[in-house]
C-alpha cells in the first residue's frame, strides 16, 4: 500500500499564536493550554478535542446515510482531562504528565430509527474514526527538533524578579499571568515560579532559587522561625517581609 | 501584603437552636476544623480553645478535613467540609475564616438564620510576599513601586485586584503573626506532632 501523508504548515504568528496552513485553507491556534475562560483563541488541545468532536459526529451522520438509516441531528458533548495539568504549569514537586489523560465523548442522535440500528452504526464509526482510535490507542507522538533555527541570540532584557507561588488550583496561573503581565508593562519584569507546596518554596527561598514567595502565614513563619531555631540542613537565610522596611 | 491580609478573624460556629452556647460548653464535644496545616480553620482557631482551657484531642474531640495537606488551608475545600460536617449534626462547631462566612452566608451555603458564632479570635495577618534579607533593595524597590502602583480606582487594574481578593497592597508587617506562633508553639506543630 502506497503511504499517504498529510502535510500542514504552522507558523508562528504574534504573542502566543500559530497559523495552520492547510491546503488553500488556514486557521489560527493559542496556547497549547489555557485555564482562563475568557482567553480569546482557541488553544491546541482544545482543537484536539474539536476534532475528535467532529470525527465522531461527521463520521456517524454519513455512515448512517450509508445504511440508510435516517438522522435528524447529531451533536457531541466532548469532555477532556490532562493527566496533571498542574505540570503544564510546571509546578514543581508535581508528578505525573500534561498529557490527555481522559476523554469522554457524549453523543446525542435525533432519528426516528431503532435504537438498536443506531447501536450498530455508532460501533461501526467508532471503528473506522481515525480521532477516536487515535485516542484510545495512545499513540506516542515524536517530536523532534529539524533543521537550525532562523535566528540566533536573544534580546538584552532586565533580570526578572522570580516569583515563587503555590498552586492549589490551575486558575491561580491565571491571575499570575495577569500580574506577571502588568509588571512586565510597568518595566518591572517578573517570572512566576509554581510549587506543589509550601515547604518546597520556603524552601527555594531560603536556597536563593526565587527571589520573593507569595507565603501564607504558616510558611512565613515556617521560613523565618522553626527552620531558625531547627538549623537543619539549609542555610539559615535572615528573611523579611518584603516593603516592611519601606 | 493585601489589605484584606490584615487583621482576619476566625470563627467558631454552631446551631443557634444547639445547645452549645459557649466556648466552654465544648468540653467533651466534637470540634470540625479544616486541613492540619490551616492557619485560619485548624491551628488559629484550636489555639482558641486551648486559650479557653480546653486541649484538643483531651477536652474536645477533633474532626480534621486533610483536604490539599501542604497547601496550608489557601483552597475552601477544607473549610467547607468542616461545616457540613457541623450541618450534618456530626460536629457541634466548625471552624472558619471571617471572609468565608461572609461569602457563604450570602450565597446560601450558610443559611445565617440556623448558625450563630459561638466565638471570635483575635485578630491575625494572613499572607505576605517574604523576601531574603540580602535581596539587594535595588531589585525590591522598583517591586514595590510596581506594587503599590496598582489603584482600585483604576479599571485597568481592577480585574486584577478583584480576582486577587484585594482594594490596596499595604505595606507587608510581621507584627500580626504573633497568634499563629503561639498555636503552632502550643500545638508543637513544626516538631511534627500534628494537633
Amino acid at each position: 500500500m502506497e503511504r499517504y501523508t498529510w502535510t500542514l504548515r504552522v507558523s508562528t504568528s504574534g504573542k502566543d499564536r500559530a497559523t495552520v496552513f492547510v491546503r488553500q485553507h488556514q486557521f489560527a491556534v493559542g496556547a497549547p493550554v489555557q485555564f482562563d475562560t475568557t482567553y480569546d483563541a482557541i488553544t491546541a488541545l482544545e482543537y484536539v478535542l474539536g476534532a475528535i468532536g467532529a470525527d465522531v459526529v461527521n463520521g456517524f451522520r454519513a455512515l448512517a446515510r450509508k445504511r440508510r438509516i435516517e438522522v435528524d441531528h447529531v451533536e457531541a458533548v466532548i469532555q477532556g482531562e490532562l493527566n496533571n495539568p498542574l505540570t503544564y504549569l510546571g509546578v514543581v514537586g508535581e508528578s505525573g504528565h500534561p498529557g490527555l489523560e481522559q476523554v469522554r465523548v457524549k453523543v446525542y442522535v435525533a432519528s426516528i430509527a431503532a435504537e438498536e440500528e443506531v447501536q450498530r452504526v455508532w460501533q461501526e464509526m467508532l471503528d473506522k474514526s481515525p480521532m477516536v482510535r487515535n485516542v484510545s490507542a495512545c499513540h506516542p507522538v515524536r517530536a523532534e527538533p529539524a533543521g537550525r533555527s532562523l535566528t540566533e541570540g536573544g534580546t538584552s532584557m532586565d533580570k526578572p524578579i522570580l516569583m515563587g507561588a503555590v498552586l492549589y488550583n490551575p486558575k491561580v496561573s491565571v491571575i499570575w499571568d495577569i500580574i506577571s503581565e502588568f509588571f512586565q508593562g510597568n518595566g518591572c519584569p517578573i517570572d512566576t515560579v509554581f510549587y506543589t507546596n509550601y515547604e518546597l518554596q520556603v524552601e527555594a527561598l531560603l536556597k536563593g532559587h526565587i527571589d520573593i514567595a507569595w507565603n501564607s502565614p504558616l510558611a512565613w513563619l515556617d521560613a523565618n522561625v522553626s527552620r531558625a531555631a531547627r538549623a537543619g540542613p539549609l542555610p539559615c537565610a535572615t528573611l523579611t517581609v518584603s516593603g516592611c522596611h519601606t | 501584603m493585601r489589605d484584606t491580609d490584615r487583621e482576619r478573624v476566625s470563627y467558631l460556629i454552631t446551631k443557634t437552636q444547639g445547645r452549645i452556647k459557649t466556648v466552654e460548653d465544648l468540653r467533651g464535644k466534637t470540634v470540625a476544623v479544616g486541613a492540619k496545616d490551616s492557619p485560619q480553620a485548624t491551628l488559629i482557631p484550636l489555639g482558641l480553645l486551648q486559650r479557653h482551657g480546653l486541649q484538643p484531642e483531651r477536652d474536645v474531640q477533633v474532626r480534621r478535613f486533610d483536604l490539599m495537606v501542604g497547601k496550608h488551608g489557601d483552597h475552601i475545600g477544607g473549610e467547607l467540609e468542616a461545616f457540613k460536617c457541623l450541618a450534618a449534626d456530626e460536629a457541634d462547631a466548625s471552624a472558619l475564616i471571617d471572609l468565608n462566612w461572609q461569602t457563604w452566608t450570602q450565597d446560601g451555603t450558610i443559611n445565617p438564620g440556623e448558625y450563630t458564632i459561638l466565638a471570635t479570635t483575635e485578630p491575625f495577618d494572613h499572607c505576605c510576599f517574604t523576601v531574603r534579607a540580602d535581596f539587594p533593595p535595588e531589585r525590591e524597590q522598583p517591586f514595590l513601586r510596581v506594587l503599590f502602583s496598582m489603584h482600585y480606582d483604576n479599571p485597568k487594574h481592577r480585574e486584577m485586584m478583584d480576582l486577587e481578593g484585594l482594594k490596596a497592597w499595604v505595606p507587608g508587617r510581621t507584627s500580626g503573626y504573633g497568634l499563629l506562633h503561639e498555636a503552632v508553639e502550643k500545638q508543637q506543630f513544626f516538631a511534627g506532632t500534628t494537633p
